[in-house]
């Protein structure tokens, strides 16, 4: 799965509990070898919860097993502030 | 405290260190050290459950014996539908508490692996605290179903569940 494709799920999930600005995807193999996505939710504001952002990456590996064809990666979403980048 | 509430104590101090501009070296130990607090919890638990009566000797060196890619496989195998450790669950589906602990674990090994060897994938604060909070989460989640069932059978699997069959 590219990151393009990727990001093209993410415009289709519904919107978290919090703004995201943007997101920022890249694709590779884990550290054990497995197909993976990095997501990083740019988030305008504080830190959410961490459960919610659980639930955010709960969505985005559900949205992106019904868009997959073969082998769904692992997601790792992380969050990121607007005023960290 | 014990190491593995030790560790995740400076996890989180690691990681609210610098005031103004972390620095990475800070960022980096707190995430792995927040990894290294699931693992430990984890590792102990599974010795103590294998191990009740046996001196601090055969603790350690069954300690020892877990890999973490290991560990990982189990973690998945729990979380995955009709996954091999899944299925030995009552009525073939982890508690939600086990799951989250299990995907816990996947993400903060990831984590660890990006915060000790990813150089060009510079952390900032908000995900690094995200981490630890995740940690957090995992250790309480833990204390709720640590005694049941399905838990021993994470444990048990942590070790072995390359050669158990289902």
């Amino acid at each position: 799965m590219t990151a393009t494709e990727v990001q093209e799920v993410l415009g289709t999930i519904p919107a978290p509990s919090f703004e995201v600005v943007r997101w920022v995807v890249d694709t590779g193999t884990d550290a054990t070898g497995h197909d993976a996505v990095w997501v990083w939710a740019v988030v305008d504001g504080p830190l959410p919860p961490a459960g919610e952002i659980m639930r955010l990456e709960d969505t985005v590996q559900e949205a992106l097993r019904v868009r997959s064809s073969s082998t769904t990666p692992w997601v790792y979403l992380r969050p990121r502030l607007v005023t960290e980048n | 405290m014990s190491l593995a509430a030790d560790l995740l104590h400076q996890a989180g101090l690691l990681v609210r260190h610098d005031r103004r501009r972390p620095r990475q070296a800070n960022l980096r130990r707190g995430v792995s050290a927040a990894y290294y607090a699931l693992f430990h919890l984890l590792v102990s638990d599974a010795v103590r459950q294998a191990l009740p009566q046996e001196a601090c000797e055969a603790r350690s060196a069954l300690a020892r014996a877990f890999s973490h890619t290991t560990m990982a496989e189990a973690c998945r195998s729990v979380i995955e539908p009709g996954g091999r450790l899944a299925r030995l669950c009552p009525g073939g589906v982890p508690a939600p508490e086990i799951a989250r602990v299990a995907k816990a674990f996947v993400t903060l090994q990831q984590a660890r692996y990006d915060a000790d060897y990813n150089v060009g994938r510079p952390f900032v604060r908000s995900e690094s605290e995200h981490t630890v909070d995740v940690a957090r989460q995992a250790f309480a989640d833990w204390r709720s179903v640590r005694q049941t069932p399905c838990a021993r059978v994470l444990l048990v699997g942590l070790l072995e569940c390359r050669n158990m069959r289902v």
